[in-house]
């Protein structure tokens, strides 16, 4: 029997197929695009071939903002539970999380039960999201992987002042022009990015375990920066893209139980 | 799944708002003295002439906005140069009456003769009115109203008193009519009565599964507002209630699978009240109360209705100013909301932090803490705006709410 989880995001739709064990017997990703019931069904499509199965799981749960978009799926959950199971699967000393999606931001606190006590969310702005950094290695002209490595480099933080993404942008443009090093930038943005994230985490009184996931969380520098400012070490998954297909699969096998 | 039955009381409750909209209409032409009040101005005492009737601004940007025209009025106010970040009932308002009445689903409010406001609710109130004052030349009264960090003190209910005094000398030297305290006297009578009916009404939210949805009583509202004084809302609201105790009597209950009883903190998203609740249903999930409903006629600080027997009827007026929410501190909101979280068993709080409504989403969060961290029951928060739906996402309220949902099997797990 399999189970899979499959999680539509803003930016990326992943899927991970479990076992009757709980192992991870195939994981995949791609661009939701334009229809995320499409990206939703491909990727499913296409974990199901890496996992070599002849039959779709035997469950399908599907979190994300495209969740009501997969009429595949057996049950809905929002992402936030299924962040905070697939994240306490790896991590069961966890007690804030910290996710950074392409549209979103969300720091969650985890009780002493594994139960979510509370969440907050950044509202309908996208300052501070994955998005942001987008927009900002763009107007660098680096690449969104280069981000990390390169503000480790930097030997001065500057600071980037606008909260919008769009103002920010043409403040980094200026920058550019004025000849400040470009890792000294990309240090200013990480910066006001964990400023923002900060202060959400310091609503929640966050006490570790911390744990970082969502894309930005492959940001070397981001998650140096997060730690400092948390005051521990924050930890990262192995992929911490696919936490929240992880919950949702592991939500599926729970519904199996039910 | 929530069943939408169109109840009598609902049926009638439309008549009642389309006639009322209309009488004010005709007697405006027919040479009627016309006031523009903000709500809770103490409509009874205009009950008190003979030829003066009054219009609620407020209340009509609500209706606009739960007729679909509230982004369209927004936007004719913007382009006259008011900013995006006022209050959207007063965006509507000034893009309605400014445009001869454009989109209005009641032909728009008949020009006034007086602007009466007061500062008890927020000061934009008094600026928004201020606007017509200079555009129209038309006098407008202000009613100055303390903020409350307690119930209110006799001292404070004099001062409010004497301006009433004032109020109703104003109108006599303007309307050239004379004021007979009787008459007032009657219609603050139909307003007390009315207001007993009305909490009969909410009551039925303590059933299980509860009768209503605060949706029911976001609209129900509208007459409180645009009726008040009249033997017609009393009439309305003892029929409402009749209604709805016979209907739970029988088990005819708006969300028969009721799995998650919810209370809602801010004005209504009158953008969204179908919408809204039919998705909650869907879920098994339903807002039965709203702290907004609950400011008619309770006391501060709880949810006992006041009793006004030992005052006078401009007394009884001067106490009510003090209802709504919006003047109250924090204590005052902290103790009423736990009263009905523990009358009604409620499972969670949905926090509405309204763009528009800044005074009423200020002390939210730490509302959202103390009913989180003292009283332990789930929360969360979401962003709305009750009139612009351009400043709503309906996914982005979703996950939060659908979370929150979680959140609580979680708990009872
Ligand atoms: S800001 Fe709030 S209190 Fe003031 S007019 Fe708007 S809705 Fe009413």
């Amino acid at each position: 029997m399999f189970f899979a989880g499959v999680d539509i995001g803003s930016t990326s739709t992943e899927c991970v197929i479990l076992n009757e064990s709980g192992e991870i017997v195939a994981a995949d990703m791609r661009p939701t695009g334009a229809n995320s019931a499409k990206a939703a069904q491909a990727v499913l499509d296409s974990a199901v071939e890496k996992a070599g199965l002849d039959a779709p799981p035997h469950r399908i749960v599907a979190t994300g903002y495209g969740r009501v978009s997969a009429p595949f799926a057996h049950k809905v959950v929002t992402e936030i539970t299924c962040h905070a199971r697939g994240v306490l699967h790896l991590f069961p000393q966890v007690r804030t999380i910290v996710d950074v999606g392409g549209q979103d931001s969300k720091v969650i606190r985890i009780g002493p039960k594994g139960n979510v006590i509370d969440f907050v969310m950044n509202d309908k702005c996208s300052a501070g999201s994955g998005r942001f950094l987008e927009v900002m290695a763009r107007a660098l002209e680096v690449e969104l992987d280069d981000l990390g490595p390169l503000s480790e480099k930097s030997a001065e933080e500057i600071s980037i002042s606008s909260m919008c993404t769009v103002f920010a942008e043409s403040e980094v443009i200026s920058l550019v022009a004025r000849a400040v090093p470009v890792e000294d930038i990309i240090n200013g943005i990480h910066k006001s990015i964990v400023n923002r994230l900060a202060s959400q985490m310091q609503r929640m009184n966050p006490e570790p375990d911390i744990v970082m996931t969502g894309g930005v969380a492959k940001n070397s520098g981001m998650v140096k920066k997060l730690s400092m400012a948390a005051g521990h070490t924050v930890l990262v998954p192995e992929n911490p893209r696919m936490t929240g297909a992880l919950g949702a699969a592991l939500t599926a096998m729970g519904l199996e139980r039910e | 799944m929530a069943q939408f039955v169109k109840t009598d009381a609902g049926k009638r409750l439309t008549r009642l708002i389309t006639n009322g909209y209309m009488d004010n209409i005709v007697k405006a032409q027919q040479g009627a003295f016309v006031v523009w009040i903000a709500i809770i101005v103490p409509a009874e005492i205009f009950a008190g002439f003979d030829n003066v009737i009054y219009c609620v601004p407020e209340s009509h940007s609500a209706l606009c906005a739960g007729k679909g025209v509230g982004v369209s009025l927004c936007e004719k106010a913007e382009n006259l140069g008011y900013s995006m970040d006022l209050c959207s009932y007063a965006r509507i308002d000034m893009g309605c009456h400014f445009n001869q009445g454009a989109d209005s689903p009641a032909g728009g409010l008949p020009k006034p003769d007086l602007l009466v406001s007061n500062n008890n609710n927020c000061t934009l109130l008094a600026k928004w009115f201020d606007v017509y004052h200079r555009e129209w030349d038309i006098p407008h009264f202000i009613l100055d109203i303390p903020f409350c960090y307690q119930p209110q003190k006799q001292r404070d209910m004099e001062y409010i008193v004497s301006q009433f005094q004032d109020l109703i000398q104003t109108v006599e030297k303007l309307s050239g009519q004379k004021f007979n305290p009787e008459k007032m006297a009657q219609a603050w009578e139909n307003s007390v009565e009315a207001a007993k009916h009305w909490r009969r009404f909410l009551a039925a939210a303590k059933n299980k599964p509860s009768g209503i949805t605060a949706f029911d009583s976001f609209v129900q509202m509208a007459p409180t507002l645009t009726m008040r004084g009249t033997p017609e809302l009393a009439e309305h609201y003892r029929f409402l209630a009749d209604e709805t105790e016979a209907r739970v009597d029988q088990g005819i209950v708006p969300a028969p699978n009721e799995k998650y009883r919810l209370l809602w903190d801010n004005i209504a998203p009158w953008h969204q009240l179908r919408k809204m609740s039919s998705r909650l249903g869907a879920l098994d999930a339903n807002i039965i109360a709203a702290s907004y409903t609950y400011c008619i006629g309770s006391l501060e600080g709880s949810l006992d209705p006041l009793e006004f027997a030992s005052l006078s009827p401009l007394e009884g007026m001067a106490r009510v100013q003090n209802f709504t929410i919006c003047p109250h501190g924090l204590q005052l909101r902290g103790q009423a909301m736990k009263q009905a979280i523990e009358e009604m068993d409620i499972d969670g709080v949905v926090f509405a932090s309204n763009r528009s409504c800044k005074v009423y989403s200020l002390m939210q969060m730490d509302q959202q803490r103390y009913v989180q961290e003292e009283l332990g029951v789930p929360t969360v928060m979401i962003d709305v705006d009750h009139a612009d739906e351009r400043k709503y996402s309906e996914e982005t309220a979703f996950v939060r709410l659908e979370a929150l949902l979680e959140s609580i099997d979680e708990a009872r797990r």
